[in-house]
């Protein structure tokens, strides 16, 4: 499984300090620039923030003789863009939080919210202003009937295997289309992702019926 | 390292490899537990996977449309259809006038027995003809301007008879430019007597 470090990677591991090394890191910026600057553009639209976003990166990247690309280990697990595409990504939003602070209502709960607020939005085909919309009012007992009736889901969700409990997330929860949950899950096509996706509606059916779930209403 | 998920969020060696599948099947049964549980995990193996498909995309496409733009230029060139045609068939028009042909004298020329009229031949686009008679000094003897590509002589132009004549046209191609004949010489002879 183990596989050759990137050339570039072992050139700059290996350069002595002084102006090899120096050559070294330009060879390795040269290299891989062009991802790096790809990543900071993806997450600041704005030119000069992603171009300091990059900047904060190729720091961080070379502080302490790149202690962070030493964390590389070419074990044949991954390709080392991805890794680095991974930890450049995290290193910007570092950045990005550092200078702007984290972004309000980041919690799962208020980005639920604000999903479902989004979905009745759609309903009223944006006659209204979701900001303006009510909260719902409280009735305590369809309160409990709907946890109940989400705890039953739930339960039936827990007993499917990982990938087909990963796949239900990213369609209903993160509203991923089926050509991307194919390449999350690395299925052949958006089809595998719509049968596969029937079959595990229909599994989910049964076993609520069996716990005396017959439709939606609470 | 030994790619075993943590208790909060997965690793970046774990991400990249989940993304690469670079896991065996039972390491990659449990990053798949941990995503379906956490929302913050699975966002970023969507984001890395898109970002990661959009720049091999970008750099497959860097590296292509040059190839095909040249493949595209070298088929237009070398096309097979290109390369039999009768190129005469294409001539739908006139080609477009680059040099400008002078009028060519056609009569009258050397001895001739009377003088009706000058005759030359048309010069495409040329809108006005100057027609200059000389005698054998070089003077000028008739001068005029026509729109047609022949002219007649005045009575009152008094040509000699058995004395050479010089002659030449002028066309007027566009603004101020004009193309000349050669000089062509006359002779006008007796008139025969009638029969």
């Amino acid at each position: 499984m183990a596989a050759a470090l990137p050339f570039e990677l072992s050139r700059l591991f290996q350069a002595p300090d002084g102006p090899a090394r120096d050559d070294a890191w330009a060879n390795f910026v040269a290299a891989h620039s062009r991802l790096l600057l790809h990543v900071a553009r993806s997450l600041s639209p704005d030119h000069d923030a992603a171009m300091d976003g990059y900047t904060y990166v190729l720091e961080r990247l070379r502080e302490d003789h790149c202690r962070r690309l030493q964390g590389y280990v070419a074990d044949g697990r991954s390709k080392f863009t991805t890794w680095l595409v991974v930890v450049a990504r995290r290193l910007c939003l570092d950045f990005h939080r550092h200078r702007y602070g984290r972004p309000r209502d980041s919690t799962p709960d208020a980005a639920a919210e604000q999903a479902a607020r989004r979905r009745l939005a759609d309903l009223v085909a944006g006659a209204a202003d979701p900001d303006q919309l009510a909260a719902p009012v409280a009735d305590p007992a369809l309160s409990a009937q709907v946890q109940e009736l989400h705890e039953t889901l739930a339960a039936a969700t827990a007993r499917l295997d990982p990938p087909d409990r990963l796949l239900l997330k990213l369609r209903f929860n993160d509203d991923l289309s089926a050509r991307e949950i194919a390449g999350v899950l690395g299925l052949p096509t958006p089809f595998h992702v719509y049968r596969r996706i029937n079959v595990l509606l229909d599994v989910l059916r049964r076993s609520l019926k069996q716990r005396g779930v017959e439709g939606v209403e609470p | 390292m030994t790619g075993e998920v943590k208790a909060g969020h997965l690793r970046v060696e774990d991400v990249a490899a989940y993304i690469d599948r670079g896991d065996a099947a039972e390491q990659r049964a449990r990053v798949e537990a941990h995503l379906a549980t956490c929302a913050e995990c699975r966002s970023e193996v969507v984001t890395v996977a898109r970002l990661a498909r959009s720049f091999r995309d970008r750099r497959r496409w860097l590296v292509t449309a040059p190839l095909a733009a040249a493949a595209a230029v070298l088929l237009l060139v070398f096309a097979p259809w290109q390369r039999g045609r009768d190129r005469s068939e294409l001539v739908l028009r006139e080609p477009a006038v680059t040099t400008t042909v002078a009028p060519r004298p056609l009569a009258p020329l050397g001895a001739v027995a009377v003088l009706p009229r000058l005759l030359w031949t048309s010069v495409p686009h040329a809108d006005r003809y100057r027609v200059t008679v000389f005698d054998g000094n070089g003077s000028v003897v008739w001068e005029t301007l026509t729109t047609d590509t022949l002219v007649a002589v005045p009575d009152a132009v008094a040509v000699s008879v058995g004395v050479p004549y010089f002659w030449k046209v002028a066309a007027r191609t566009s603004w101020d430019r004009w193309v000349v004949s050669d000089l062509t010489t006359f002779t006008l002879g007796a008139p025969r007597p009638p029969q």
